[in-house]
């Protein structure tokens, strides 16, 4: 259940943070997969799962939140 | 519910120039019942669909020769001939048979019409004939016995007998005046006095009807009905504002009442697309959110019903032109239905020649109103109906507009937007503290409150809370933002500023900001610092900040915009001014 | 992951870089001696280099200000990696390594609005520059960039000396030195005036000065479809005397029929600007940033530093000023 809202988390961020409509995020998707995820969406990502989450991103960890695998860990999502 | 038409609509609609651009046409009547006045209706409800018409009206009571003639002169193909009649001219007659077997008459007479309407067809396969269904009788002989062996059973046999002329001569089509006539009721339906006067028989409601669904069949015989709707989402597909309420919370489906009529709303929508009717989505709203929208199990219609959809806080007209011209359709063949008034105004304002519905509150007005003015009539559904959908699918869903529309500015101005702000005073806390709990698009800190903490900012003097409402010729929309914070030396601090999406893109954002300039210029304040937290929610307050172009900075640890506001002050004259007028009640 | 500053054999790498992975006609990619003109001032090209197993994975181009990296603040020019996973690694790493390589700040001109957040991010104050101009009382001199011929205001300019050009032998009167003689955080060398104005390869640049303001302006002369305008480049002085400056060249462009004077700047008091003649940029004028092909269109210009306060930035900073064919 959880899998699916991060999911959809990470969709709407990489959406308004670029500006086209929400594409289908998928477990093995990743910066390098997703066309629309740039650094930026990375990083407005960091600021949301602030916001949703409470986990405050170090720049260190900026590096894990570019990918979902990455992101799923950070959140220690089982999936 | 919506009256058709006015008589001052119909008066206005003959002082207007005729538009050359419409298509024109001529049809001839045959009078088996006095035609006027529907001439003078018929063309207010063809105008909808860019139609003008000029009618050729036979002689009262000449059917027969009427029709004879019609075979004689073979001239003038594609030639459209209406047979104008009423089931209360052969009660009549039937009545005034001689010998005491009433019915029989009735079923001889209507034989005989349908005898000679055949055999009008048959002679002229070059002209397109508009044949009326015949009405049910104003009163019965006898009760349930006239459904089983009288009147009423003759009348839907002749009825049948008229719908099989129309499956086997291509030349026919039929308008359903039965349908016509029970959907505002029969008692409605008749005048009597008017029949005897002047043997014309329908009641002012009745001629409206009449006129606005044969206008609608003679529209979709030469192909001008009406081939795609346009739907807004909130309060039209669903009920609520998806934004502010969340998609767990509009109403769809039998859950709750407003549920259940948004349910057949939606089974009607589903059914237009299933017989041919290409469906697009025109809301201002955000893209997750509508989505989710139709992820809710009681809902019928899906996204992927929808073959177009633009989604987003530009103008509609805007949206509604992208998307025709995606689809490669023309304005004329749109329909748009929204509930917001503001929003109805704006299409017909920008896009004169797309149909556009607008209703006060329950869905099923809308359904009533695509049926009766009759946009999607048509005698067939065929294979390419079937499959139109699929063939018209825009598998990109856009959100950026074409072209922008630069008059948007002139239709703000248009709606005469007023404001009533309330600095560190209010009537309704109770709504303030909800507003900040419940909105989270416009929301620069996700700050959450309590009414007690809400009462604090406004009575404490280190703090401060100012909240508005916003007004417009449509009506109030009650409060719709609220700012508060801190005030620190010369700095006012915001602790979180929220505004509901139902006001998005109205200038709304910059009156507040030059009512807190003001204040605080009043107050000594120079400088007003707003902390802003990115969410996945807030882009549309993000982007609007950006826009400001104002500098950025950390203060202890948080990013905050910073607003000089003498900087402000000159600037919002020259570039992000609002349209609204205001006034501050403190 | 290898991250170190350029050294002169990476010339051609980086160029192919750009070509390859930021726009196969830029001119750094078409003029080999721009590229080294603005990008090569120590010998080396001014480049941080992040490699993967040795290929080149993302750069870093920057400017100096002063006269060697680590006395100098630094400018970004370019900014550009391959996209990637570890894309965010690589940039945050060059940018760490880059601030390392100075004792002063970090800083950037022109940046698109969305990569703003991205640098508040990465703690950056970010911001826009002032944009202000003075157009000709004469209508047949401006009346090209007017929109709205409502709210232009021009007032009365202070009595100020007639400004004379000043040549690179000139610039030995000036003392170039600290911060506290300029009234900010970013000072200029000499060696920089020298190398960025008086050596630009294509663009001609004027120094003018008067004996009152104990410092000189720095300004270029552009072509409007036959009009002429003179863009505020730099300053060389203390902030206090700016505006006299403004003030003096609304004079000077009054005499040689001038359509125009345009600004862009932070860290000046706009009081002082506008008693100087200049007026805050408004949608009622227009003065065009790009000529080539000319975009009737005002523009912003945005900024990221790593400098709290005291602030000065221009036009001549970063890459701003510079041809784009």
């Amino acid at each position: 259940m959880e899998v699916k809202l991060v999911l959809k988390l990470i969709s709407s961020v990489i959406s308004s943070s670029s500006g086209k409509p929400p594409v289908e995020i998928s477990l093995s998707d990743s910066m390098e997969t997703i066309e629309e995820w740039d650094s930026l969406a990375t990083v407005t990502l960091a600021a949301a799962l602030d916001s949703e989450f409470g986990i405050s991103i170090e720049v260190d960890d900026l590096e894990s939140l570019s990918s979902v695998k990455g992101i799923m860990q950070l959140l220690n999502i089982s999936f | 519910m919506n009256k058709l038409a006015t008589i001052e609509e119909i008066n206005n609609f003959y002082q207007q120039e005729k538009n050359q651009s419409f298509t024109n046409i001529e049809i001839q009547v045959i009078s088996d019942v006095t035609f006027h006045p529907l001439d003078r209706y018929i063309p207010f409800f063809l105008s909808k669909f860019e139609v003008s018409a000029s009618f050729k009206i036979g002689l009262f009571d000449q059917l027969n020769f009427d029709l004879l003639e019609l075979t004689k002169k073979n001239e003038n193909l594609n030639k459209i001939v209406y047979i104008h009649t009423s089931i209360i001219k052969y009660l009549v007659r039937s009545n005034e048979a001689i010998g005491s077997q009433g019915s029989d008459s009735l079923q001889k007479l209507l034989d005989n019409y349908v005898l000679n309407i055949k055999r009008a067809i048959s002679a002229s396969p070059s002209i397109q004939f508009i044949l009326n269904l015949f009405e049910l009788p104003p009163f019965r002989v006898r009760g349930s016995y006239s459904a089983r062996a009288g009147e009423i059973k003759t009348i839907s046999q002749v009825n049948d007998a008229i719908i099989k002329l129309a499956d086997e001569n291509s030349n026919v089509v039929i308008h359903d005046l039965n349908y016509i006539s029970s959907r505002i009721g029969l008692d409605n339906w008749y005048d009597l006095n008017s029949w005897a006067m002047f043997k014309q028989p329908f009641s002012g409601d009745g001629i409206t009807n009449f006129s606005s669904s044969l206008a609608s069949v003679i529209a979709s015989i030469i192909g001008k009905s009406k081939k795609v709707l346009f739907c807004d989402l909130d309060n039209t597909i669903w009920g609520g504002i998806i934004g502010d309420d969340g998609h767990q919370n509009i109403h769809i489906g039998s859950n709750t009442a407003k549920g259940e009529l948004f349910a057949i709303a939606q089974s009607y929508i589903l059914s237009l697309k299933n017989k041919g009717i290409i469906l697009g989505i025109s809301s201002k709203n955000d893209h997750t959110n509508a989505e989710l929208g139709f992820t809710r199990k009681e809902s019928i219609l899906s996204l992927e019903d929808f073959s177009t959809a633009m989604i987003n806080w530009q103008p509609k007209s805007g949206n509604i032109k992208s998307m025709l011209e995606h689809l490669n359709l023309g304005e004329n063949s749109s329909v748009f239905i929204d509930d917001n008034k503001a929003e109805v105004a704006e299409v017909l304002r920008s896009l004169p020649s797309c149909s556009v519905i607008g209703f006060e509150k329950s869905p099923i007005e809308y359904i009533k109103l695509l049926d009766s003015l009759g946009f999607f009539e048509t005698q067939q559904v065929t294979e390419d109906d079937l499959n139109r959908s699929k063939n018209y699918k825009d598998n990109s869903l856009r959100t950026e507009l074409s072209k922008a529309f630069s008059d948007h500015d002139d239709f703000l101005l248009s709606l005469k937007m007023e404001s009533n702000f309330y600095w560190n005073i209010s009537n309704d806390p109770q709504r303030v503290t909800d507003l900040v709990n419940k909105t989270n698009q416009f929301n620069t800190t996700q700050m959450k409150t309590t009414l007690s903490e809400i009462k604090k900012y406004i009575n404490n003097s280190e703090l401060f809370l100012l909240s508005a409402e916003l007004n417009d010729i449509y009506g109030n929309n009650g409060i719709i933002t609220v700012v508060f914070g801190m005030i620190r030396n010369d700095e006012l601090y915001i602790d979180n500023w929220v505004m509901s999406c139902r006001v998005f893109n109205r200038t709304m954002e910059n009156a507040v900001l030059e009512v807190l300039s003001l204040k605080s210029k009043d107050l000594g304040i120079k400088k007003i610092i707003v902390p802003f937290k990115v969410t996945s929610k807030n882009q549309y307050c993000h982007s609007y900040f950006q826009n400001l172009r104002i500098t950025s900075k950390k203060i202890d640890s948080v990013q905050c915009y910073v607003i000089i506001v003498k900087d402000y002050l000159s600037k919002i004259k020259n570039v992000n001014g609002s349209k609204i007028s205001f006034k501050i009640n403190q | 992951m290898d991250i170190r500053l350029a050294e002169p054999k990476d010339s051609e790498d980086i160029q192919d870089f750009i070509k390859s992975h930021w726009k196969d006609d830029h001119i750094f990619v078409k003029d080999n001696n721009f590229f080294n003109y603005e990008m090569c001032l120590f010998g080396a090209p001014n480049f941080v280099l992040a490699f993967n197993g040795g290929k080149l994975i993302g750069i870093l181009g920057f400017t100096c200000n002063r006269d060697s990296i680590k006395t100098s603040d630094l400018f970004l020019v370019m900014f550009r990696v391959i996209k990637s996973q570890a894309s965010i690694k690589v940039g945050i790493n060059l940018i760490n390594h880059l601030s390392s390589l100075t004792k002063y700040k970090i800083h950037t001109i022109g940046a698109n609005e969305k990569t703003l957040t991205y640098y508040n991010f990465l703690g950056f104050n970010t911001g826009w520059l002032d944009h202000f101009y003075w157009l000709n009382d004469d209508p047949k001199l401006s009346f090209l960039f007017i929109k709205k011929s409502s709210n232009i205001k021009n007032f009365q300019q202070k009595n100020t000396d007639e400004l004379f050009q000043i040549f690179e032998s000139d610039l030995s009167k000036y003392k170039f030195n600290s911060i506290s003689e300029c009234g900010h955080n970013l000072p200029k060398s000499r060696s920089f005036f020298v190398r960025r104005y008086f050596r630009h390869p294509h663009y001609k640049y004027v120094f003018l000065s008067n004996i009152m303001l104990n410092g000189f302006g720095v300004v270029r002369e552009v072509d409007v479809k036959g009009f002429k305008g003179w863009r505020i480049i730099d300053w060389y002085g203390h902030l206090n005397k700016f505006s006299d400056f403004c003030s003096a060249l609304i004079v000077r462009a009054k005499e040689r029929n001038i359509s125009f004077i345009d600004l862009y700047v932070k860290g000046i008091n706009e009081d002082d600007l506008i008693t100087a003649g200049l007026n805050r940029i408004s949608e009622s004028v227009v003065i065009p940033n790009y000529l080539e092909p000319l975009v009737m269109k005002n523009i912003s210009i945005s900024y990221a530093s790593s400098l709290d306060e005291n602030i000065f930035l221009i036009r001549g900073d970063g890459d701003q000023d510079r041809p784009s064919y």
